[in-house]
Parts: structure tokens; sequence; C-alpha cells
């Protein structure tokens, strides 16, 4: 092994992951090699300043978390109804706009489809006379509308839904938040009561 | 992952909050510690523990039981410390080098300042990719096979990374007047 392979081996030694042929070969090269083995020493060096960095220890808020995450959970839910209000508005707009200018018919052999109103006759020409009875054109078939029916009421009944996971979702994080509320009254409580009587055991004490 | 962390995990998704606190409690301090490292600033490192903490309880119910609990929650501690490196574009405030031609040894400046605050400030200024690789490997004493994917980079970069971090902290060390004898 020449000293470039060994200085690329030196991190490998220095963490104690070389394969058993590899560090043998490297160990070997460090016994003939002053320049390195000063490398691998300075290595050890670094090795061991890297841990004298001290560490403040860490604690995470509980509470704290929980009422973020209540916040997160009432912001989703407003976000989640915005939602849900623009579908059914954009819902209802289409179901209007198709209502009044859709119109879809069978008409003899003919299917017609036509947006908007029907152009007007030219004023000048005659009239023709009608053969048979007009007949009513359905603008929007009965199961069309029952279609769009329970496309809305669908929506609707998802939204319901989610609301009421969130909600209770919402209600157990309160009475999370209730409880550890209770039992750092109660903890209080107990730590007035020990003052109380260590005082009233101190003043006994100083009379006798 | 600990089969006490599946359980704990398994309680908590039955809705056990005392599960999920012991949870807390558990990985908080090596969590805590990752960010420190990763950051450098002991208040920033608490405020990103606190929220990796949130993000897992919100994320938690979608979480699918693989086997890998503690790298899931290192990822989700690691985009944060990422992201608010993007935010803040966060730069260690560098220290001035130690004067050229000082005899370091004996007189060393590393007498002068102490010792943890140039080698948190070296660490500090070491590119991301390399501070992560460093931190991982040397202060979580993770392999780098795990490292890899944690990271979703190939274990011989990493390596590779682990040797340029290891030469440029030492070069650094030395200008900011580190000397072996001392450590």
């Amino acid at each position: 092994m020449n000293c470039i392979a060994a200085r690329e081996c030196l991190p490998g030694m220095l963490y104690r992951e070389l394969a058993p042929e590899q560090q043998a070969q490297l160990e070997q090269h460090l016994a003939n090699c002053p320049a390195c083995t000063a490398e691998y020493g300075t290595l050890q060096q670094l090795r061991r300043s890297l841990d004298v960095t001290p560490v403040p220890s860490a604690r995470v808020d509980l509470s704290r978390l929980y009422q973020q995450a209540a916040r997160h959970q009432a912001r989703r839910l407003r976000r989640w109804r915005r939602v849900a209000a623009a579908l059914l508005a954009t819902a209802a707009a289409l179901l209007l706009v198709f209502a009044l200018k859709l119109e879809v018919r069978a008409d003899g052999r003919q299917f017609v489809i036509r947006w908007g109103a029907p152009p007007e006759m030219p004023v000048s020409a005659p009239a023709p006379q009608p053969t048979e009875p007009v007949t009513a054109r359905p603008v929007v078939t009965a199961e069309e509308m029952q279609l769009l029916k329970d496309l809305v009421h669908a929506l609707a009944a998802d939204v319901e839904a989610r609301d009421q996971r969130t909600s209770e979702a919402l209600a157990r994080l309160r009475a999370r938040l209730l409880s550890d509320q209770t039992q750092a009254d109660e903890r209080w409580q107990e730590t007035e009561r020990d003052m109380a009587a260590l005082y009233v055991l101190s003043q006994k004490g100083g009379r006798q | 992952m600990g089969h006490d962390d599946a359980e704990l995990i398994e309680r908590w998704r039955r809705g056990d909050p005392a599960a999920f606190e012991a949870l807390v409690r558990r990985w908080e301090q090596p969590v805590g510690r990752f960010l420190f490292r990763l950051v450098g600033r002991a208040d920033l490192a608490e405020d990103l523990c606190q929220e990796a903490f949130l993000r897992l309880y919100l994320a938690g119910p979608r979480y699918r039981e693989t086997g890998s609990f503690s790298a899931w929650l290192y990822r989700i501690a690691l985009n944060l410390a990422r992201d608010m490196a993007r935010r803040r574009r966060f730069e260690a405030r560098r220290l001035p080098d130690a004067e050229a031609g000082t005899a370091p040894a004996t007189e060393s400046v590393c007498q002068r300042r102490e010792l943890t605050e140039i080698v948190t400030q070296a660490l500090a200024e070491l590119p991301a990719p390399l501070r992560e690789v460093l931190v991982l490997r040397h202060y979580e004493g993770m392999k780098f096979e795990e490292i890899a994917r944690l990271l979703d980079v190939p274990a011989s970069t990493l390596k590779s990374r682990f040797a340029t971090a290891l030469n440029r902290l030492r070069v650094r060390l030395e200008q900011l007047g580190w000397s072996y004898e001392e450590t």
C-alpha cells in the first residue's frame, strides 16, 4: 500500500470500519511510514476534539405541543370549510348555468344539443304554420337533475364527515389539555400544603 | 426501530396519549442533540426539536410501520434543519483566523479561546452536506449504509464526503489556533 492509498483509508481506520485485510495492510504501511503515522495521530486528536463540545439538553414542551396541534387542526378545518364552500358554490353555479342555457332533446329522428336560446327567425319571412302541436322541451332531464343533486349531497356529506372527525380530534386535545391543567393545579395545591406544614413545623421548633 | 418504539406507536395510534409522551421523552435528547450539531445554536435547535415532534404528532396517523421509526424521525429533523438554513441563509459568525507566525504549541491561541468554541464554530462553517454526514457518522454513530438510506445518497459518496469533512475541519481548526498537543 502506498501513501496515497493509505491516506484514503485513514478515516476508515479511525472509525474501525476497514475490512481485516485492508486494516492489516494499512498497519503494515504505518509501521514503515512516519508521515502517514503522524497524519493518523492528527486525525485521532481531531476525533477527540470533536467530542469536547458540550450539548445542551433538549426538552419538548408537551402542553405547548398540544396547543400548537390544536391550532393547526383548527386552521386545517377552516381551510377545508372554505374549500367545501367554494366547491358547493361552483356546483350550484354550474347547475344554474346548465339549467338555463343547455338544451338537450330528441326531436323526431334528431338528437339536439343547443347552448343558449334558439336563433330568431327573420320577421319578413312568412311564419310556417305548425303542423303538429309544440311539445315542451325538457331543459334538463329528471335523471340529470337527480345526478346533480346526489353530487351536491355527497359533497355536503363529505364535508360534514370531515368536520366531525376534526371536531373529535379537537375535543380529544382539549380534554388532554384540561387534564394537564388539573394535574398541575393539584400539584400546586400539594406544594402549598407542604409549605404550610413546613412553616408550622418551623414555628413550633422556634418556640421550643 | 426498537421493539418498544413499535409498541408505543401502536398504543398511541389506538389513542393512548401516554404512549406519545413516552416516545417524545425517549427521542427528544437524540433529536435535540442532532439538531444542535446541525444548526450550531441551542435556541434554534430547541425550536426545531419542538417543531419536529409537532410534525410527528400531526403525521402520526399516516405513519406506516416499516421498522424505521428513528430514520423517519431523523428525516423530519433533517428537513426542518435544511428548511431553516434556506429560510435564514444561516451563516455562522466567522471567527478571525489565528495570527500567522505565532507559536501555537505552548502559548496557543486555544489557551485564550475555549476549544469548545472553535470546534463548534468550525463545525458550523462546514458546508451543509459535509456537516450532515460528519454529524450522522461521528456524533450519531450511524453506519454509512444507514446514512445513505436516510439522505438518499450513495454510501461511497458519503465516505468521500466524510473524509473531506475531516480534512476541512482540521484545516479550519488549525486556522483558528487548534494545536494537537492540547487535546
